[in-house]
């Protein structure tokens, strides 16, 4: 048995037995998320012989890509043992200011209606400069005024929901450019859709700065144990300005793809995305109680959730089971890892 | 920093929180290549000293001189950047993090683009620790390790540092005799590379074991400042306590045992930290564990309270064989357990300190599912009075009552549950004087009462005058066994420090082979 594993050093900084991945057992206790996304792939491939083909998955990588987008930015915040329950309010918002600048000349319903076209960097540079905005503000109440982020997070939800309203006056934001629709809709090397891309960079990018530079480490730090890294001289209160500030910025980016892909967008759209994103990014394996997760974790636990919705919706079962089963899948995910982890801690010293 | 060395001043410093000073007037300095004791009782102001050098506490009043320029630390950053250094008393880590990323939190490696560079930390690490003599893997995760181990992760951490003064705030007081001797040697080390030593303690010997001056603090004042080769153990005593040292002032009379009430047998551990342990206790008797290791004698604790699966063993109870194999079972046969970080593990901070006392017997003061809170009420006070609790009153937060007064209150839980056997691990760990004549009285009343006591620690010396019998463990099994009639305390002494460099040279004797 103990030929399987060999003690490595892994990049994210983790030391954790590997297992071989050749063996099943392996699987099943050194990726348990990983095993999860297997199974479920299997189960519907077995069901529905859609499922498998090209046209689909690269479906579900692009409905994964959006969702995927602000789960990465949960998930920093969930490593520092945060919580934001306004980044769906947040993307709302900026996909709608975004919009608004890149609706198309003339049109009265227009929110600026003589508006003269404008190159698409524009409102895509607006829309991200107000999530980052209203991120750095969520950081700036947490860190310096000391307000739990649940609390202050849930204000800066119900604030930024009622300045979309007063912003729109309730009326849809829609007859967009078509460049701007590209950013949802287009797709380069004639089959790559650029969310997938933009998810994609977005994902490498974070990964990065969680596991090779010095602000993933104070995440983590901070995640772990507050005091330790303020006793260590870690300016605490930057670093979780920052956090806010970075999941804010990935909430607008996604915000704007998600507006240009269904070509409009209002405000009091319930989207939940907050809670999703949650759901990801404890499916990927992090804690709420903080310092512990990871970016592949985060993509996984992504994947779990598009390919579940997919797979569902092709084998044509209700919306109200497809809730239900999300629930359980989410329950029985968090049980397994912390099933497997109690197991490594009997298996290692007190 | 080019000029290493340093003189560092504090000038009329005060501090106070609500009404209490803590600390008045205070004036101390400290140079390069001195080390410098801080001795002073529990809630004397140490701590706060140490933690307005760091920069985690701003004084209320004076003023700080570094080098002679006048200097405010707000936080700990700013005292860091200076070469201040302080290694706390609790080491606050990273617990899912790796060892070598503790050690060089907030000062990480990076390349020039701003990439960590994690072999350079790993090796530096590995270096490090070897040249301390520690024998810890820098890739563990850091929840793996024990207390004593954190602790000196929280050592080489502050080595790391460009310090100029590193102050150690009572970092020992959780070390046994072979790591105190580790630690020791490492001060002597950082006082010929001519860096200034702050350490804090209650304990005079060790002072006279390691320090060039000694500061005395009493209740938030400096009483005396004066060179360790000038002043003597009675003096320090006197300035320390404000009392004459009193011999007497406790008699302690060892009675005579009853019946057997506890004995285990052939207890092995399921990863054999230790193994085959026999011994048994008498109704009223006192029995002392002492192991140099912290993690056997803990485990072993643990083990009897049944929180730890054994590979074999078994239990009996006034004879009769009893199974324990959680911490319910244990407490249903009357087994009380007050583990080493009691604070932590045993006390609803927030709840009164009646709620505290009567957590564990709810159960059996109800009517039709009610509180009978008179009757509860009625033996709380009744605890209070026996075991001498000083608190204004019952319905105090238990986080406001000192912590000598938080363990009798503790105590007097298990009291109240009914429990017999009675295991303490470190019962005098950060006890001051004073609160240590009390503990010995609560313990003598409750051999009274024919309870069995067990008493695991480190170190012999505050125990020896009170237990009948001691257990020395080693190795994981029992090492030797002294009844109180055979061996007086000097012998007895004189075999554990024998063991203890024993202990040592064959670990260097390791190390090199």
């Amino acid at each position: 048995m103990d030929n399987e594993k060999e003690e490595t050093f892994s990049p994210s900084g983790k030391t954790e037995k590997r297992y071989n991945l050749l063996s099943l057992r392996g699987i099943v206790e050194g990726y348990t998320v990983f095993f999860l996304l297997l199974v479920l792939v299997l189960i519907i491939s077995l069901l529905s012989n859609e499922f498998l083909k090209v046209r689909n998955l690269l479906n579900i990588v692009r409905q994964v890509s959006i969702m995927g987008t602000v789960a990465l930015g949960a998930s920093v915040v969930i490593i520092s043992a945060g919580i934001d329950l306004s980044i769906g309010a947040v993307l709302l918002a900026s996909g709608i200011l975004a919009a608004s600048f890149a609706q198309k000349s003339g049109w009265e319903f227009a929110i600026f209606p003589y508006l003269p076209v404008l190159p698409v960097v524009v409102p895509v540079l607006i829309g991200l400069a107000a999530g980052t905005l209203l991120g750095f503000l969520n950081g700036f109440i947490i860190s310096r005024m000391s307000i739990p982020p649940f609390i202050s997070t849930l204000g800066m939800m119900m604030m930024v929901q009622g300045l979309s309203f007063i912003y729109t006056q309730g009326r849809p934001v829609s007859h967009l450019n078509d460049s701007f629709l590209f950013l949802g809709q287009g797709v380069i090397f004639n089959s790559i859709p650029v969310p997938v891309i933009v998810f994609f960079s977005m994902a490498v990018i974070s990964y990065f700065l969680l596991a090779h530079t010095k602000f993933g480490r104070y995440v983590y730090a901070i995640g772990d144990n507050e005091q330790a890294a303020y006793l260590s001289g870690i300016h605490v209160k930057k670093y979780k300005t920052l956090v806010y500030t970075y999941a804010g910025f990935l909430a607008a980016l996604a915000g704007i793809m998600l507006t240009a892909k269904v070509s409009s967008v209002q405000a009091g759209w319930v989207t939940s995305f907050e809670l999703d994103a949650i759901t990801i990014v404890v499916i990927g394996g992090a804690s709420l109680s903080g310092g512990v997760g990871t970016v592949l974790g985060t993509i996984i636990g992504a994947f779990i959730i598009g390919v579940l919705q997919n797979g569902l919706n092709i084998l044509e079962i209700s919306i109200y089971w497809q809730q239900l089963i999300k629930g359980l899948i989410l329950i029985s995910a968090v049980s397994l890892d912390i099933l497997r982890r109690k197991q490594k801690q009997r298996k290692s010293a007190y | 920093m080019n000029n290493r060395s340093l003189s560092l001043e504090l000038k009329n410093i005060s501090k106070s929180f609500l009404d209490s000073h803590v600390l008045s007037g205070v004036q101390f300095s400290i140079v390069s290549g001195e080390v410098h004791a801080l001795l002073g009782e529990k809630s004397s102001g140490k701590s706060v000293m140490a933690s307005i050098l760091a920069g985690i506490q701003q004084p209320d009043e004076g003023q700080i001189y570094l080098d002679g320029q006048s200097c405010v630390f707000h936080t700990p950053y700013d005292s860091l950047r200076m070469g201040i250094v302080l290694v706390h008393q609790n080491a606050q880590c990273l617990l899912h993090r790796p060892v070598y990323e503790n050690v060089f939190l907030g000062q990480e490696l990076c390349n020039k683009i701003g990439v960590l560079s994690y072999k350079d930390m790993q090796k530096k690490t590995q270096t490090l620790f070897a040249g301390l003599g520690f024998d810890i893997d820098p890739l563990q995760t850091m929840s793996v390790l024990n207390l004593e181990e954190r602790q000196l992760v929280g050592i080489a951490k502050a080595l790391l540092y460009d310090a100029r003064i590193i102050i150690f705030d009572e970092t020992h007081k959780i070390f046994g005799e072979k790591n105190l001797i580790h630690f020791f040697r490492i001060l002597k080390k950082l006082k010929q590379e001519h860096k200034a030593i702050l350490f804090n303690t209650y304990k005079i010997d060790e002072v006279f074991r390691i320090a060039d001056k000694v500061t005395v603090l009493r209740g938030g004042r400096i009483v005396k400042t004066a060179s360790v080769s000038e002043i003597n153990n009675k003096a320090l005593f006197e300035l320390m306590t404000g009392s004459k040292p009193k011999k007497s002032s406790f008699v302690w009379n060892i009675r005579k045992p009853g019946n057997e009430l506890f004995r285990i047998k052939d207890y092995t551990d399921y990863r054999h930290i230790f193994h085959n342990i026999d011994f048994s206790v008498r109704e009223g008797e006192i029995l002392a564990i002492i192991g140099m290791s912290g993690a056997e004698r803990t485990t072993l604790a643990r083990s009897i309270f049944g929180l730890r699966p054994r590979l074999s063993g078994s239990m009996y109870i006034r004879e009769k064989k009893v199974d324990v194999t959680n911490p319910l079972q244990a407490l249903v046969h009357k087994i009380a357990f007050l583990p080493e970080s009691w604070e932590a593990q045993e006390i609803y901070s927030i709840l009164s300190v009646q709620d505290n006392l009567i957590i564990s017997i709810l159960h059996k003061h109800t009517r039709l599912g009610f509180l009978k809170h008179y009757a509860l009420e009625r033996m709380c006070m009744q605890q209070k009075d026996i075991l001498n609790i000083r608190i204004p009153y019952l319905y105090t937060p238990i986080q406001d009552v000192d912590t000598g007064n938080q363990k009798k209150i503790l105590i007097g839980r298990y009291l109240l549950a009914g429990a017999d056997v009675f295991i303490f691990d470190e019962p005098m760990r950060g006890v001051n004087f004073i609160n240590r004549i009390e503990i010995y009285r609560i313990m003598m009343h409750l051999t009274e009462q024919g309870k069995a006591l067990i008493l695991f620690a480190s170190e012999l010396s505050e125990l020896s005058d009170i237990t009948n019998r001691i257990l020395f463990l080693k190795g994981g099994s029992i090492h030797a066994r002294f009844a109180k009639k055979e061996e007086t305390k000097d012998s007895i002494q004189k075999k554990q420090r024998v063991m203890d460099s024993d202990e040592i040279l064959s670990k260097e004797d390791g190390n090199h082979g």
